[in-house]
């Protein structure tokens, strides 16, 4: 194809944006992570708030081209708060025919598709089962702003005489792609290219050839016609400080790190791999200096197992997981609960049951973590907001074990996990110490120590192995309410069930009453718990004015004091949840009189805010 | 006038617990009085020693011992034993149980903890079947053996389990019978005081369910049967030392080798790599406290 000629930079118009949605899909192999998070980087640099959220197959490498083998990331970028990835985005950058195929739909009306027109050939189009080439149809055209640009092409030109060869030539087409927006956007390609070179110092022939590729597209861009517009998205009002860019994932290993340092406790990671939970532990394995212990167990047992002994040794035991390894883990959090020891359980939820849809979001977990085990076993459950939110929760779940010497679940989801989003880095001081402190001096008369020994908040005493006189014995077994020796008697069962179960209930006076956005009284309450805040919340927004409020639970167990009554000052309760309806079932059982109504979507992804606001706008009638 | 004098093993003990849950004949308590001469004789901090078990009959152990003890879930001693350690280096950590505890249900922990040359000594009880449970057949039971569970006698092949340890690369593997007190006590004393992965196995009569399903009488009928029967091999080639129905059984030390320890090797893995970065982890009890 020939390069339209230029047009004049200064007869182009630069369009404000207060919002904008990308998301860049190709092949797993296309590199659309790199250039999306790289876009991202860029963004944040600018000072948009953004939220961002990847999309990817579960296999590690699906057939090239095949639609399982689609790999996705958008960003929603703004100039004020964002909220979700954003629902349907306004530009569209596809790589390949199975790309455009299993994202077109999502694509508003009206948005930009930018497409590499040059794996549109006979092969490609029919790995996606286009009969014919849908760049073609006029349909696509008339729906769309069709950018069709001959990617594979203007890569080999740019790299003429770079000796690599055609398969690695071939792999630096995303960055062509990338290079056109950074000039759409405006975004300043210096730190960029500092950025490519920083990413290949092993290899400076393909930090030379990508940084080629990415100026080539940057000047495609700029001289060519087939764009209008540029565009700009004003930098958001964020709080003063300093930002990093964070998934869920590491804002959670990074939460239970800091809470290493407040308490001045090890803190112990035994886990095993499972989807989406992984890089918990391994960004965690990086911590050497942070007086965080990992250690990657052979099965999902002995990851809580160990975590388990850790803390009986005095560590602040944690352990992380996804949906199939909770079950796994249930037993011993049941011994957990009977040991009363502090661990922290991480579940980033995914699509399930069983294998179920590992790399996809769900918030099914809910009643597994409230109710998903053997005997009387209630425990603290808690649920992170937002991927930055993960951090602070991660922190939380780690204060409340230690002080109410109990296993506390930390509910997350993928959606949290993967996505990312600013996080602004708590200055020194900022945040408040836990200290541990051991028991280390016997607690009876007589000298004895009596390791189920209660205060007034029925907590028991943390002794660790090795304290001279404080020879105790922890086991599965019901024990006696003082002693901790192993007791058949059944009055004492149900004493020390009863006690488990109130001092569980005395963790509400750490939980924060519910906060309401909106009117205080009126029509709809949008109830929500974890990941689907921000979704529940821009729809609460975009609702703005109406007699629409939204309440959020972070606390699952136990529930804020004012529960009931947030509930009983609106004539409605929408519940939008991604299952079929678990949070819905639990208000009705812990509030009597109160149906919720219900917003299900169960399909991998966030909640879709226009789908919330058409909800309430129905209920309003 | 003969002095009344304490028993030496009750210090070890829990006496309030007792009397034992264990029967007449059996052999688990044998061993934990082995146990108690090699803490005596080892000289250890008792403060320093904590023992962790499963659950079963062996399991129980934890239990009796006045010792910092973790009476675990089943299947799952050697994980919380591993996790104990690491948090807290300064203790010296044992992990008492069952065959069917230790080889059947917690058989993925023992293979890799051996592998990792995990801090541990390992003490398994093999009576060649389920007591608790009420005689099943475990991983252990010899072939033609009547268990609950196949009552036309057993048939799967079974572990040898000192063999599976030093394939897994276990430092230190013994098997003596509970008729070998003085053995038993030496070999846990030299575990007690060697580093890394140390396993000791020890045949024991169950009486009241093994011995009596198979018509192999009492605990002093089968004692009989380990003083005829046992064939002391020390540094034996473990391959060859598998068990077959009321057959010979081959005792003794079989493997004592040097290999850095799991933590021992994470140390210098990160100090290698990482040097004055890296900050080892110790013992609560040595931090200040906050």
């Amino acid at each position: 194809m020939s390069i339209p000629e230029a047009a004049p930079t200064s007869k182009r118009e630069v369009e404000q944006v207060e919002t904008v949605t990308i998301r860049f899909v190709g092949d797993s192999g296309d590199g659309m992570q790199v250039i999306g998070s790289e876009f991202t980087k860029a963004s944040a640099l600018a000072g948009n708030d953004l939220s961002t959220f990847p999309d990817f197959p579960a296999e590690i490498r699906a057939p090239a081209g095949s639609l399982a083998g689609v790999s996705g990331y958008q960003v929603h970028l703004g100039g004020r708060t964002v909220y979700t990835p954003g629902d349907a985005p306004d530009v569209l950058v596809a790589m390949n025919p199975a790309a455009l195929k299993t994202n077109i739909q999502d694509l508003r009306l009206g948005g930009m598709l930018i497409v590499n027109s040059g794996a549109f050939n006979e092969a490609n189009l029919e790995k996606a089962l286009y009969k014919k080439n849908p760049l073609e149809d006029d349909a696509l055209k008339k729906n769309y702003r069709v950018v069709p640009v001959e990617m594979n092409t203007l890569t080999q030109h740019a790299l003429e005489g770079s000796g690599l060869s055609s398969k690695e030539v071939a792999r630096c087409k995303n960055y062509f792609a990338l290079g056109m927006l950074y000039f759409l956007y405006g975004r300043p390609t210096e730190p960029q290219v500092q950025s490519i070179r920083a990413k290949f110092t092993k290899k400076p022939e393909f930090a030379d050839a990508n940084i080629k590729v990415f100026q080539a597209g940057h000047a495609f861009a700029e001289t060519s016609e087939l764009f209008v517009n540029t565009y700009r998205v004003p930098a958001a009002k964020l709080r003063p400080g300093l930002y990093r860019n964070v998934t869920g994932n590491q804002a959670t290993a990074l939460g239970l790190a800091a809470a290493a340092k407040l308490s001045g406790r090890q803190v112990f990671l035994g886990s095993y791999p499972i989807t989406p939970a992984t890089e918990i532990l391994q960004e965690s394995s990086y911590f050497k200096e942070m007086n965080v212990v990992t250690y990657q167990a052979e099965d999902e047992i002995a990851g809580i197992g160990s975590a388990i002994g850790a803390s009986f040794g005095g560590a602040i035991g944690c352990t992380t997981t996804s949906g199939p390894g909770l079950a796994l883990k249930s037993e011993m959090i049941g011994l957990a609960v009977i040991l009363e020891l502090p661990l922290v359980v991480v579940n980033v939820q995914r699509g399930g049951p069983s294998t179920g849809m590992p790399t996809k979001t769900e918030q099914a977990d809910l009643l597994m973590a409230l109710f998903g085990r053997h005997g009387e076993a209630p425990m603290p459950v808690l649920a992170a907001k937002s991927p930055g939110d993960c951090f602070y929760s991660a922190m939380e779940a780690v204060r409340i074990a230690i002080k109410w010497m109990t296993p506390v679940l930390l509910l997350t989801d993928g959606y949290l996990g993967f996505g990312s989003e600013p996080f602004r880095i708590p200055e020194e001081g900022e945040l408040q110490p836990f200290a541990v402190k051991y028991q280390t001096t016997p607690n009876y008369e007589g000298g004895k120590f009596m390791p189920y020994l209660r205060d007034a908040k029925l907590i028991r005493p943390w002794a660790v192995p090795g304290t001279p006189g404080l020879e105790h014995r922890v086991g599965g077994l019901e024990k006696d309410s003082l002693s901790g020796m192993v007791s058949y008697d059944g009055m004492n069962h149900e004493k020390m069930v009863k006690t488990r179960a109130q001092k569980i209930a005395n963790v509400v006076e750490d939980v924060p009453d519910l906060e309401v956005f909106g009117p205080a009284k009126g029509e709809v309450l949008l109830l929500s718990w974890g990941g689907t805040f921000g979704s529940v919340r821009a729809s609460a927004e975009a609702l703005h004015g109406k007699s629409v409020a939204h309440a959020h639970l972070r606390w699952l167990n136990p529930m804020p004091r004012n529960t009931g009554e947030v509930l009983r000052s609106y004539r409605k309760v929408l519940v939008p949840e991604v299952n079929n309806g678990q949070l819905a079932l639990y208000v009705r059982a812990m509030f009597p009189g109160i149906d919720p109504l219900q917003h299900n979507r169960i399909n991998g992804k966030a909640l879709n805010i226009s789908e919330i606001v058409a909800k309430v706008n129905e209920l309003l009638g | 006038m003969s002095e009344l004098r304490e028993n030496p093993v009750n210090e070890y003990l829990r006496l309030d617990r007792l009397p034992s849950i264990w029967c007449p004949g059996c052999g688990i308590g044998t061993t934990v009085n082995c146990f108690t001469r090699a803490l005596t004789e080892s000289k250890l901090d008792l403060d320093k020693v904590a023992i962790v078990s499963g659950i079963g009959c062996t399991g129980r152990v934890a239990g009796y011992m006045n010792l910092d003890s973790f009476h675990t879930t089943h299947g799952r001693a050697i994980p919380f034993a591993t996790g104990l350690k690491l948090a807290n280096p300064d203790l010296k950590v044992v992990v008492y149980s069952g065959d069917g505890d230790l080889s059947a249900i917690g058989g993925n922990h023992l293979v890799h903890a051996a592998r990792r040359n995990a801090d541990l000594l390992v003490v398994c009880v093999n009576n060649f079947t389920y007591g608790m449970t009420g005689g099943q057949v475990t991983p252990t039971t010899p072939i033609s053996a009547v268990a609950s569970t196949t009552p036309y006698g057993a048939y799967e092949e079974t572990f040898n389990l000192p063999n599976l340890m030093d394939a897994c690369g276990a430092v230190y593997v013994a098997r003596w019978t509970a008729f070998h007190v003085r053995q038993i006590a030496k070999s846990m004393g030299e575990g007690l005081k060697k580093k890394g992965f140390r396993f000791i196995e020890i045949i024991a009569p169950c009486p009241t369910l093994y011995l009596r399903r198979n018509k192999l009488g009492d605990g002093l009928d089968e004692m009989k049967y380990y003083k005829e029967k046992s064939v002391v091999k020390n540094g034996a080639d473990t391959r060859e030392v598998g068990l077959d129905y009321h057959d010979k059984i081959v005792v003794g030390k079989f493997v004592d080798r040097e290999r850095p320890t799991l933590e021992e090797a994470m140390d210098k893995r990160f100090t290698d790599v990482l040097g004055a970065k890296y900050v080892p982890y110790t013992s609560p009890g040595k931090q200040p406290l906050a």
